[in-house]
């Protein structure tokens, strides 16, 4: 018995060599191994006949012999590549239900993340609010021309004898001076919100989010600004971008800047390769948006001391810098609020 | 017309083409721009109003050097006739864009920009124009002037010239003009805007001979008052209104706009400068009250210095007397209050490193100050006095400012805030959105966002009254008139505006949504609103994503009741959800005459949630149930039972029967022909486990005879 496995172990592997491709190796392995007739089960089938001492040993060999073939087996249909199935692989996949977040919110989030990683927390203030804090508070007391920058959308009601109508807030800025009242130092948070303008046209909606940046500690300088600024324009827009200051005016905020960042697709240099002027910025740089050192009239309307208390802050658009990003060249900001889904699953 | 040599048949419609005027000419197979492409096109003869036209008489917008194609450009005089206009006019010139902030009128002119460059371009100096002082000549014509209201008008200069020609300026002067977005008029109202242009005080021009009495005055307008500008529309005065009038009646509004009847025109001979000085607030106020924007009151409503008028006026009779000819024949009026000095700022550098973070060398932001005409004096603390066209500068950081500007904010290091990081309270409501956000998209709904603000027809649509909104008291149409009450409207219509292309829809949208208060803000409230829509009803399905989110979100207690009171037009029978005793939100089909206002055709299921009665509920609970260790026995049971009772009343009548009755899980409801009327079947499995045995049978089909003994009795059921 001892014999015939150890002749049957070798005739199999030398056809389990001799095997041209796949189909010839499964021949060899149903002739061996099959399960009816396999030689080997034919085989086995005389051990019960054998004295018990001989049956041990052969059925141990058995096995040995048993291992030793699938191994060559498979060794050899591994030389082959992939193993033969009529499971047409190329065939569709059966596709789960596939949500998708709104651009807006991934931007959010993202910018959220950002901020959280240097201590800022995420507060939410009023998305209507009194004019006081959207604009008396922030140093621009009423008919100042600077309120005509934000075309303001006013409630239809009887306004307050102290705070004045309510507004839909143009800007974040209404929520410095609400989170210095609750009296909480030191500050370091960004608000972002829902934002109304009276503007619609390619690049507006009368709605939008702004995300506003704001630090209140003693001893904040114009240089923690850049800082911040700077960690914020690499990390959401990439290492190697750059960013510029230019001096600019707000009335809250003194001294007061924007800045830019320069064009990912011409490199800041306003000029393709080809010479011609690059469409997305002109002249090598986007504005990103302003800033500044909160003004002291500011810090004194959330009850702040500006002998003590330094800050600064900052408001930019969701949208915006995310379109600037994400190089999706969407034509039309309007189309992130019109809801397709033909667009909204894209993402 | 004729360009010297020939004479050329061509048809003009300009309304302000005069026999005797030079104008620029294009002959057939001329390149002109093409005012709508902004590309170009090609001049071929064509008939006029029966009239062969052979050539074209141009505007500066079809030559591309202007914007203007209110009517043909007239040339001066003296232009030779037939020359080549780029011969003539110096069309390659080199155009700044300076965008300059509110906060810095003075740098709203050629000079003060040169003036701020001066400043902040190393080495760079400032050349100022010398101008010749006025000085009058030959017969002195009357005039008064006078200034009632000398708060509102702190400075107003006037003098008169006589004998001059009004005509088109020379090229020079209008190709400065249409460079800097002007439209040239004649050379007297041309040089009003050169100057202004120039030194960034606007300037005004009347023709004397329409004053009457030979009066300016400077008042309110009275009650009734109207005035036709240049802009040849009339404006009714109110009574805060500042104007310049003559013994009659208004001429002009002040800083604003001057009036038709008193503007010099190519018959004037004899015209009265103003150079004045008007206070912002009152500019501005009849400026937007009036709806009426200028030059001069954009520029009048930033608040400009008084001194500044001086200069401009001196500039002025220079080149009137050069361009126009004519004497001075008046004093210049100067009516003014005493000059308002520059505050002096008491400073101590130390504020410019507190500001900025680096050390600025004291000698360093001095210089930087005196460059700017600042006056600085004192030793260890400043005195820092600006120069009068500064009146932006009123504090100590506001010098802060000058010395950043001048010492380069790109010189900054960037470097993070140092100091305690605030630790605080998550918002747990912007937890709860992304928990929600999150499971949902994980449960392939999409994501909407859609305008906070709505119309009032969409309201309608749903049946609600406008009334319950807040209304835009200015929207910017009808299409965002009301912020919305509610999410569902918005839903309804992204889902309706899909339908064509996606029979199926998941959709969800997280938002405010907003109640009127009186006397206060209004309510501000955080819901969530989702959709389901297929061919056939989803109402389970929407059920068991509210439920199963809920669940997710630790809410216990969780109940849907029948909410026969949310019958309407607008909602079919639907579910309150309900913890306890709060209500947190409602679930139910939209009705299908609503749906077919939004183009739907198909069953919609809409969920509402409150966040804000969700937060304290949704607590994400951590607990750990012990693994079983013994098997669980599982019977199934079908009942026929009276259709009105409730899925609900059917499981708490097995619940509670004995302690080893685990879960009763719903199988299937129906009602059918072949059950008796009134009838309906329920199906159920119950599954029984012990914590320290595997169960008999015996003990099983015990307990499960009770089970159906209860419902025998409790409910007439027959067990099947």
């Amino acid at each position: 018995m001892e014999q015939a496995l150890q002749q049957l172990r070798q005739d199999a592997e030398a056809r389990v060599a001799a095997a041209r491709d796949a189909a010839a190796l499964r021949q060899v392995e149903i002739e061996y191994l099959g399960r009816g007739d396999g030689k080997l089960t034919v085989l086995l089938a005389g051990l019960p006949g054998l004295p018990l001492e001989q049956r041990k040993s052969a059925g141990q060999l058995a096995n040995e012999v048993k291992a030793a073939i699938i191994t060559r087996l498979n060794e050899r249909r591994a030389t082959f590549g992939q193993a033969e199935s009529d499971l047409d692989v190329t065939q569709p996949g059966i596709a789960p239900q596939v949500g998708h977040r709104h651009l807006v919110t991934q931007a959010i989030d993202e910018i959220t993340a950002i901020f959280e990683r240097i201590g800022f927390q995420r507060s939410r203030h009023s998305e209507v609010d009194w004019e006081h804090y959207a604009f008396a508070a922030l140093n621009m007391p009423a008919d100042h021309p600077a309120r005509d920058e934000w075309e303001t959308f006013f409630v239809d009601a009887e306004p307050h004898s102290k705070l004045g109508r309510r507004v839909l807030t143009p800007h974040t800025s209404n929520g410095q001076v609400r989170e210095m009242e609750q009296r909480r130092l030191p500050i370091r948070m960004v608000n972002i919100g829902k934002c109304y303008r009276r503007q619609i046209d390619v690049s507006h909606v009368p709605m939008f989010y702004q995300f506003e940046g704001l630090v209140v500690d003693e001893g904040i300088t114009m240089a923690h600004l850049v800082g911040t600024l700077d960690y914020f324009a690499k990390a959401f827009f990439g290492p190697d971008r750059k960013i510029r200051i230019r001096p600019y005016h707000f009335q809250f905020t003194e001294p007061s800047i924007e800045i830019d960042i320069n064009c990912a697709v011409c490199g800041g240099r306003g000029q393709l390769a080809d010479g011609k002027i690059c469409r997305l910025c002109k002249q090598g740089w986007l504005e990103l948006g302003g800033a500044g050192m909160v003004h002291p009239n500011v810090l004194k309307a959330g009850k702040v001391d500006p002998k003590k208390y330094s800050g600064f802050a900052f408001g930019w658009g969701v949208e915006r810098c995310f379109l600037m990003k994400s190089g999706l060249q969407i034509p039309d900001i309007r189309m992130l609020y019109e809801n397709d889904l033909r667009f909204l699953q894209q993402f | 017309m004729t360009d010297g040599k020939i004479e050329h048949e061509v048809v003009c419609g300009a309304p302000n083409i005069e026999v005797g005027q030079i104008v620029p000419f294009a002959p057939l197979g001329a390149t002109l721009r093409d005012m709508k492409t902004g590309g170009s096109w090609t001049l071929t003869a064509a008939k006029i109003r029966g009239v062969e036209s052979r050539g074209m008489l141009c505007a500066t917008d079809e030559l591309g050097v202007g914007d203007d194609h209110s009517g043909i450009w007239v040339l001066p005089s003296g232009t030779p006739l037939g020359a080549a206009l780029e011969k003539v006019y110096p069309a390659d010139d080199v155009i700044f864009h300076v965008e300059v902030t509110g906060n810095r009128p003075d740098c709203m002119s050629v000079f003060g920009t040169a003036r701020e460059a001066a400043a902040v371009v190393p080495k760079a100096k400032l050349q100022q124009q010398k101008v010749v002082p006025p000085k009058m000549q030959g017969t002195e014509v009357p005039l008064t002037v006078k200034v009632a209201e000398s708060r509102l008008c702190p400075r107003y200069q006037a003098v008169v010239i006589d004998g001059v020609r009004v005509g088109p300026s020379p090229l020079w002067l209008q190709q400065r003009l249409i460079s800097a977005g002007n439209r040239p008029i004649n050379n007297v109202v041309d040089i009003t805007n050169y100057i202004r242009l120039e030194y960034g005080n606007p300037l005004h021009v009347f023709d004397y001979r329409a004053l009457a009495g030979n009066a300016i005055v400077v008042r309110r307008a009275k009650a009734g008052e109207k005035l036709t500008a240049l802009d040849e529309k009339t404006y009714p005065l109110a009574v805060t209104d500042l104007v310049i009038a003559d013994a009659k009646k208004p001429v002009a509004i002040a800083g604003v706009m001057g009036g038709q009847d008193s503007a010099a025109t190519a018959a004037t001979t004899t015209i009265v400068y103003e150079v004045a000085n008007f206070d912002p607030v009152a500019v501005r106020k009849t400026s937007r009250r009036l709806a009426l924007l200028s030059e001069s009151s954009l520029l009048f409503e930033k608040g400009l210095p008084p001194q500044a008028t001086d200069a401009a006026l001196r500039r002025a009779l220079e080149l009137t007397l050069q361009i126009c000819g004519g004497h001075i024949v008046s004093p210049v009026y100067d009516v003014k209050r005493p000059l308002p000095r520059p505050k002096t700022v008491p400073f101590d550098p130390v504020q410019i490193t507190r500001t900025l973070g680096v050390t600025v060398a004291r000698a360093a932001a001095k210089t930087m100050l005196q460059r700017l005409g600042f006056v600085v004096a004192g030793a260890k603390t400043w005195r820092v006095t600006p120069p009068w066209w500064r009146s932006d500068v009123l504090a100590a950081h506001d010098v802060v400012e000058e010395v950043s500007r001048l010492y380069g904010y790109h010189r900054l290091p960037a470097q993070l805030p140092a100091g305690r990081i605030p630790v605080r309270q998550p918002d747990i409501l912007l937890g709860l959105q992304t928990r929600i956000r999150d499971w949902l998209i994980g449960q392939g709904f999409t994501e909407i966002q859609s305008y906070s603000l709505v119309s009032g027809k969409l309201l309608e649509l749903i049946g609600l009254p406008t009334a319950v909104a807040l209304r835009v008291a200015n929207p910017l149409s009808a299409e965002f008139e009301y912020l919305r009450p509610t999410l569902s409207a918005s839903l309804l219509s992204v889902a309706g505006q899909n339908i064509k292309r996606f029979a199926r829809q998941r959709l969800f949208e997280l938002a405010n949504i907003y109640h009127p208060k009186s006397g206060g803000l209004p309510d501000e409230l955080p819901m969530l609103a989702l959709a389901m829509t297929d061919r056939t009803d989803d109402f389970f399905a929407a059920k068991g994503v509210v439920e199963m989110m809920l669940l997710q979100l630790g809410v216990r207690g969780l109940r849907f009741v029948p909410d026969a009171a949310g019958i309407n037009e607008f909602w079919q029978p639907r579910a309150q959800i309900s913890v306890g005793s709060t209500t947190i939100g409602r679930l139910g089909p939209v009705t299908p005459q609503v749906l077919e206002r939004f183009g739907i055709r198909q069953p919609l299921i809409l969920c509402g949630l409150d966040l804000t009665a969700l937060v304290p509920l949704a607590h994400p609970v951590l607990e750990y149930r012990q693994i079983p260790s013994f098997p669980v026995s599982e019977q199934d049971l079908a009942a026929v039972l009276d259709a009105k009772i409730s899925w609900q009343q059917f499981r708490s009548a097995i619940v509670g029967i004995h302690p080893l009755v685990r879960q009763v899980t719903f199988l299937s409801a129906y009602r059918d022909a072949k059950l008796p009327p009134g009838k309906k079947s329920i199906a159920c499995r119950i599954e029984f486990r012990a914590d320290d045995r595997t169960l008999s049978s015996g003990e099983v089909d015990g307990i499960l005879g009770k089970v159906k003994e209860k419902l025998q009795q409790q409910f007439a059921a027959t067990i099947r």
